[in-house]
C-alpha cells in the first residue's frame, strides 16, 4: 500500500491587489501518493504555480491544511519550513537560477553542504553530487560556470541540485518552459528516470506533451481543480504519442 | 511617450533611483561644505591677522629691564613705517583664581586694558569687542579651560598684592596670544580696573610692552632688535601664525577629511551611475527592439540624471551649511573665520556636482550602444557579456556554505567591492592617524622635546619666581630643590630633584642674529637629555647645542662659534651639536650645566622634576604622586603625561577632533555600506529568492550579506594598519617637523588605535548592513519566477 506524501485539504489562497480581493486558490483538495508523477495543468492565471508554491511552503496559505509526510506544514514557522524545503523537498524552476559565482558542481552540492540533516561527510556530498551529474549525463560540465552551459544542461544541473538531499518530493514549476524541444525531452526523460527510482514529482506545465509523461494530471481553472486524468505510469514500451492524444482528447472533452 | 517612460522609470526603479539621488545629495553636501571650509581655512589666519591689525613684526618685552627698548631701537630705522606700543601688565606672579582655589593658568599672565589696545579683539562669530565694562573681563579659550570656567563665572586676578574680581564676559579672540601653542594667557579688562592694579607698590616689576612694527623689511628689523636684551619674544606675524599650529592641525585634519569626502562622494556617484546603467540592459534592449535610437535612450537617462541632480543639489546645498559648521566648530572658537564668498563658492560647487553627474551620466551611457535587443531576450547572458565568475570551489573548501559564498563573492568580484574597500581604508586611516597624533601629543615621552629630562614627577608652582631673579637665585633654587629632595626622600621615596631654567637670549652668528629660548639644567648634566640629533652634548661651559631650525636660521654648523648676549654682555660659544625642541616652534639652545648665567634675566623655571632613584613600578609612582601632593601642597604635581598636556594643551584642543573624525567616518561608512548593500539586494533578488526556495533561512542570507562587507572591512583595517606608518610620517610627521621635532617617534595607543576604534567603526558599519540586509525577509521564495 502506497504512502501519502502530500495531502491538501480545503486550501485557499487570497491576494489583495489594489484593494480588490483575488481568490487564487479556492478550497483545493487532493492527495499525492509516494512514487507518483503528477502534472498540474491549467490556463494562465488559473493558480497552478501558486498551488505549487503554497503546498511547498514557499508561500503562505490563507486557509486550509497541507500535510507533508504526516507533518502539517500549514502550522510551521518560516524556519521550520525552510528546513523542510532544504531536507525533504526538491525544487526545479522555469528560470534556472543558480549562484553566479559558483561553478555547476558547487551549485549542486550547496544545499547538501547547508543541510545538517544530511549526515554524509563533505567529500561524500561532493561525490554524491558528481554521481547525480553522471547519472544525468552532465559530469563534463561540473567545473563550468553557469554561463558556459546550455539551458538544457543547466536545467539538468537544477534537477541534480533538487535531488542532492534525497528529497521525498520534487516540485517543478514549468521545468521545460525555457527549453527547446530536444532539451525539454531530455529533461523530462531525466525526471521520469528519477520518478522510476522512487522520487515523487509534482510539476506544473502548459505542455500536454510534458504532462503526457506523468501518471496523473490535475486540471485547475480559477483556483479550483476541475478534473483529474489518470494515465498511469509511463512504461518503457508506452506510446507517448498515444498518451498525449488521450490527454488532449480528455482536455477537449472537458472543455478545457 | 518620452516623459511617460521617464515617469515610469522613476516610479518603478525607486530603489536605484533613490540611491543615485542620495549620493547626489551627499556629494553636494560634502563638496560644498568642504570647498568653503578649505577656502576659509587657507585664508583664515591671514584674514584674521589683517582684521586684528597685527603689525608685520611683534615684540614683547619687560619694562623693568635696563637698556634700550625695542621702540627706541626701531625708531630711527627708515624701513620701519610705524610703531605702536601697548602697555600691559606682564609677570609670572600674576595669578588668576576661581572659587577661592588657586589655579595656575600658566607661568606668565598678561593683563591688558581695553582702552590701551593696539590690536582689535573679537568675540563669538566675528564680532569686534567695542567695550569692556568695569568688573568684566574677556579670556581666551585655553584659560577658560584651564580654570574650568564658563562665561558668566567670576574669577579673581591678583597682581602685586592687589586682588580684583571679574565676571567672565566671553571668549576672547586675540590674534597675537590666541594660538594654542602660545602659553601666555591674556585677560582684557576695563581701564579703571587696570588703573587699580597700577597702584601696587612694586607694579613697575610687572609692566611690559607689546610693540607692533609695520615694515616691509622684517629681516633687518629682526637683526636690529637682536641687541634688545629686554625682549621676551620677538618675531614676525608669520611666525606668530605658527602658534596656531594645533588649530591649523585641526583645520588640516578637517581639510583632509573634506578632500576624502569629496573623493568618496564622486567615486560612489560614478560607481552608482555605471552600475545602474549596466543593470538596465533589459530595458535598453527592449527600447532598441521597439525602434528607439541610441541617442533617444541616452537622452532619457540624461534627463533623469539632470532632474535628480538638480533637486539633489538644492537639498545638498542647504545641508552643507550645517555640515560645514560641524566640521569647523572647534577652529571657529579661536580663529576668526570669514564667511565671505562662502555662498557663492557653495553654489559653484553644487553646479560643479551637477555637471559632474551629467558628465558621469554621459560617459556611462556610452555603453547603451553596446546593448542589443538580444540582451533583453537572453537575460543578459549572451556570450559577449560572459565573464569568468567564481574563483574558489565549495567542493574543495572546508568553510560553511554561507561563509564560502561570502568569501568567494568578494574574491570573485573584487571590482564590485573595491569601492567600499577604498572608502573604508581611507576612513580607518583618518581615524588611526588622528588618534595617534593626539596620543603622541598627550604622551609623556614628548617631554624631551620641551627641553627637560625624563622624570617620573613634574612640579609647577605659584611660588614667586621673582625670588630667584637676583644674585642669590642659583643658591636659593638649589636650596629649594634640596628641600624637595629631602622631604620626598625622608618619606620613603629616594629621589633626585632637577629643574630646567629658561632664558631668552639674543644669539648671533656673524651678522645673522636671532632670539631664542635657552635652557640651563640645574642638578642635571647635558648628556642626560635625549634630544640630540647630531654632534654631541655640550661638554664644557663654552659649548652649546642648538635646535636644527635655529641652526638653519643662523646658517651655523657644528663647530662654529656663536655669541649669546644678555644685559651683562656677550659670551662666545662653540656649537657642539644640534637638538630637537618643540618650544616656540623650534627655538632652543642647550647650555652646559656649569655655565654661569645671571638668574636676574631668567624667564622662568620649566618644571621642577623628581626622578626616583629606586626604579619604582608605575603603580608605585602613581601612589607616590598622591603622597607628594600632600607633602608639597604649594606645588601642582603632575605625571609626565599631564606635564606634556599642561605645556601643549593638546588633549582638550584635539580631543574633540577625534570624536568628530570618528563620527564622520562612522556616518560615511554606514551610508556607503547601507547604500551598497541596498544595491546588492536589488541585483541579487533572484539569487536570494532561489536560496530561500531551496531552504536557506533568512538568517543565513543576512549572514552571507553581512559577512561580505565584514571581510571588506577587515581587509581595509589590515591594510590601514600596514600602511599606517608611512602615511603617518607623511602627514603627522610633517606637523611635528614644523614644531621643531625632526625625528618624531609616534606613541600610538595600540589598543585604542588598532583595536578599539576599528572595532567601533566595524560594529557601527555592520549594524547598518544588518539592518539593511534584514529586508531579505521581504523577498519571497515564490518570487523566483517573476524576477527579471
Amino acid at each position: 500500500m502506497s504512502k501519502t506524501v502530500l495531502e491538501v485539504k480545503d486550501l485557499c489562497k487570497t491576494y489583495v491587489v489594489n484593494k480588490r480581493q483575488n481568490n487564487v486558490l479556492r478550497n483545493v483538495n487532493f492527495i499525492v501518493e509516494e512514487g507518483e508523477m503528477i502534472a498540474i495543468m491549467g490556463p494562465s492565471g488559473s493558480g497552478k504555480s501558486t498551488l505549487l508554491y503554497t503546498v511547498s511552503g514557499m508561500d503562505k496559505m490563507t486557509a486550509g491544511e497541507v500535510e507533508f509526510c504526516g507533518k502539517d506544514i500549514s502550522k510551521m514557522g518560516a524556519k521550520e519550513l525552510a528546513d523542510v524545503r532544504l531536507n525533504e523537498m526538491g525544487f526545479i524552476f522555469q528560470q534556472m537560477y543558480m549562484l553566479k559565482n559558483l561553478n555547476i558542481l558547487d551549485n549542486i552540492i550547496l544545499p547538501a553542504r547547508q543541510s545538517k540533516a544530511n549526515k554524509l561527510s563533505k567529500a561524500e556530498k561532493t561525490e554524491y553530487g558528481k554521481n547525480l551529474m553522471k547519472k544525468l549525463g552532465i559530469i563534463d560540465i561540473a567545473e563550468n560556470d553557469i554561463n558556459e552551459v546550455s539551458g538544457g544542461q543547466l536545467q539538468r544541473a537544477c534537477i541534480c541540485r533538487s535531488m542532492i538531499n534525497k528529497p521525498k518530493l520534487i516540485f517543478a514549476d514549468e521545468p521545460t518552459g525555457a527549453l527547446n524541444r530536444t532539451s525539454s525531452d531530455e529533461v523530462m526523460a531525466e525526471l521520469d528516470k528519477i520518478n522510476r527510482e522512487g522520487t515523487t514529482i509534482m510539476l506544473v506545465t502548459h505542455d500536454a506533451r510534458v504532462a503526457a509523461k506523468c501518471s496523473r494530471i490535475m486540471y485547475i481553472v480559477d483556483g479550483n481543480i476541475k478534473g483529474e486524468y489518470k494515465l498511469g505510469r509511463l512504461e518503457k514500451n508506452s506510446d507517448i504519442r498515444s498518451r498525449e492524444r488521450g490527454l488532449n482528447g480528455w482536455l477537449i472533452e472537458q472543455g478545457f | 511617450m518620452f516623459f511617460e517612460i521617464l515617469k515610469r522609470d522613476l516610479k518603478r526603479k525607486k530603489t536605484m533611483n533613490f540611491i543615485i539621488f542620495i549620493f547626489v545629495v551627499m556629494s553636494v553636501t560634502f563638496v560644498c561644505s568642504s570647498v568653503t571650509n578649505l577656502s576659509a581655512t587657507l585664508t583664515s589666519l591671514d584674514d584674521y591677522f589683517e582684521m586684528a591689525g597685527v603689525g608685520d613684526y611683534v615684540a614683547i618685552e619687560r619694562a623693568d629691564r635696563d637698556g634700550k627698548s625695542a621702540k627706541d631701537i626701531a625708531d630711527g630705522l627708515d624701513y620701519v613705517k610705524d610703531i605702536k606700543v601697548e602697555e600691559v601688565l606682564y609677570n609670572t606672579d600674576a595669578i588668576i583664581n576661581k572659587d577661592g582655589e588657586s589655579i595656575v593658568a600658566s607661568d606668565i599672565v598678561l593683563v591688558s586694558s581695553f582702552d590701551r589696545r593696539i590690536e582689535k579683539y573679537f568675540v563669538g562669530d566675528n564680532i569686534e569687542i567695542t567695550y569692556v565694562p568695569q568688573g568684566g573681563a574677556y579670556l581666551r579659550q585655553s584659560v577658560l579651560e584651564a580654570l574650568k570656567t564658563d562665561i558668566g563665572d567670576t574669577i579673581t586676578v591678583t597682581i602685586d598684592g592687589t586682588s580684583k574680581q571679574f565676571k567672565v564676559l566671553g571668549l576672547l579672540k586675540d590674534a597675537v596670544f590666541g594660538g594654542s601653542l602660545m602659553s601666555t594667557p591674556r585677560i582684557v579688562i576695563n581701564e579703571a580696573d587696570y588703573r587699580d592694579f597700577l597702584k601696587g607698590e612694586n607694579i613697575e616689576l610687572y609692566k611690559g610692552r607689546i610693540s607692533f612694527f609695520y615694515t616691509d623689511d622684517t629681516e633687518s628689523l629682526s637683526k636690529a632688535l637682536a641687541e634688545c636684551t629686554s625682549l621676551s619674544f620677538m618675531d614676525t606675524s608669520e611666525v606668530l601664525k605658527l602658534t596656531y599650529l594645533l588649530e591649523m592641525a585641526v583645520a588640516a585634519i578637517m581639510m583632509v577629511l573634506s578632500i576624502c569626502l569629496i573623493i568618496i562622494a564622486l567615486i560612489i556617484l560614478k560607481f552608482t551611475i555605471s552600475f545602474t546603467i549596466s543593470e538596465e540592459f533589459r530595458e535598453i534592449g527592449i527600447m532598441k527592439a521597439i525602434g528607439i535610437p541610441n541617442n533617444g535612450i541616452r537622452g532619457l537617462y540624461l534627463v533623469k540624471y539632470f532632474v535628480m541632480s538638480v533637486i539633489g543639489a538644492v537639498i545638498g546645498f542647504i545641508m552643507s551649511f550645517l555640515f560645514s559648521d560641524l566640521l569647523m566648530e572647534k577652529t571657529r572658537q579661536t580663529i576668526l573665520i570669514s564667511d565671505k564668498g562662502s555662498v557663492v563658492l557653495s553654489i559653484i560647487s553644487a553646479l560643479a556636482v551637477v555637471s559632474i553627474v551629467m558628465l558621469f551620466g554621459f560617459r556611462s551611457t556610452k555603453i547603451i550602444k553596446k546593448f542589443s535587443p538580444i540582451d533583453a531576450i537572453r537575460n543578459g547572458t549572451t556570450g559577449e557579456r560572459y565573464k569568468k565568475k567564481g574563483i574558489l570551489k565549495l567542493s574543495g573548501s572546508g568553510l560553511r556554505p554561507v561563509a564560502f559564498i561570502a568569501v568567494n563573492d568578494v574574491l570573485s568580484g573584487i571590482r564590485r567591492f573595491i569601492l567600499m574597500f577604498i572608502i573604508f581604508t581611507i576612513g580607518i586611516l583618518m581615524v588611526m592617524i588622528n588618534v595617534n597624533i593626539i596620543n603622541t601629543l598627550k604622551s609623556g615621552k614628548l617631554v624631551k622635546w620641551f627641553g627637560v629630562t625624563e622624570s617620573e614627577v613634574y612640579l609647577t608652582s605659584t611660588k614667586n619666581i621673582k625670588d630667584y631673579h637676583n644674585d642669590r637665585g642659583e643658591e636659593l633654587l638649589k636650596e629649594e630643590l634640596e628641600n624637595i629632595r629631602k622631604t620626598v626622600t625622608d618619606n620613603g621615596m629616594p629621589c633626585e630633584t632637577r629643574a630646567e631654567l629658561v632664558f631668552k637670549y639674543s644669539v648671533k652668528n656673524g651678522d645673522i642674529a636671532a632670539n631664542s629660548l635657552t635652557f640651563l639644567g640645574v642638578n642635571t648634566t647635558t648628556d642626560q637629555y635625549d634630544n640630540y640629533v647630531e654632534g654631541s652634548a655640550p661638554a664644557n661651559p663654552n659649548e652649546l647645542a642648538l635646535n636644527y631650525r635655529l641652526m638653519e636660521k643662523l646658517d651655523a654648523h657644528i663647530g662654529d662659534k656663536i655669541t649669546l648676549t644678555d644685559q651683562d654682555g656677550s659670551k662666545e660659544y662653540i656649537i657642539s651639536g644640534t637638538i630637537e625642541t618643540m618650544t616656540n616652534m623650534g627655538e632652543g639652545i642647550r647650555l652646559h650645566q656649569d655655565d654661569k648665567r645671571n638668574y636676574s634675566y631668567m624667564n622662568g623655571v620649566l618644571g621642577t622634576q623628581i626622578k626616583f632613584t629606586d626604579a619604582p613600578t608605575k603603580a608605585e609612582v602613581n601612589r607616590r604622586i598622591e603622597k607628594i601632593k600632600t607633602l608639597l601642597p604649594e606645588y601642582t604635581v603632575m605625571t609626565a603625561d599631564e606635564f606634556t598636556d599642561y605645556i601643549i594643551n593638546s588633549a582638550s584642543y584635539l580631543g574633540n577632533t577625534k570624536n568628530i573624525v570618528v563620527l564622520v567616518v562612522i556616518l560615511i561608512n554606514i551610508l556607503v555600506a547601507v547604500l551598497m548593500e541596498k544595491s546588492f539586494l536589488t541585483k541579487e533578488r533572484g539569487e536570494i529568492a532561489m536560496l530561500k526556495a531551496i531552504g536557506f533561512k533568512d538568517g543565513s542570507i543576512v549572514l552571507w550579506q553581512t559577512l561580505r562587507i565584514s571581510l571588506v572591512m577587515l581587509a581595509a583595517t589590515v591594510v590601514s594598519i600596514i600602511i599606517n606608518n608611512p602615511v603617518h610620517q607623511l602627514t603627522g610627521g610633517a606637523v611635528f617637523k614644523i614644531m621643531g621635532a625632526k625625528k618624531m617617534i609616534f606613541d600610538p595607543n595600540i589598543l585604542e588605535s588598532y583595536v578599539i576604534y576599528p572595532l567601533i567603526i566595524l560594529a557601527a558599519t555592520l549594524f547598518g548592513v544588518v539592518l539593511t540586509a534584514l529586508s531579505v525577509r521581504h523577498i519571497s521564495a515564490n518570487e523566483i519566477n517573476s524576477i527579471e
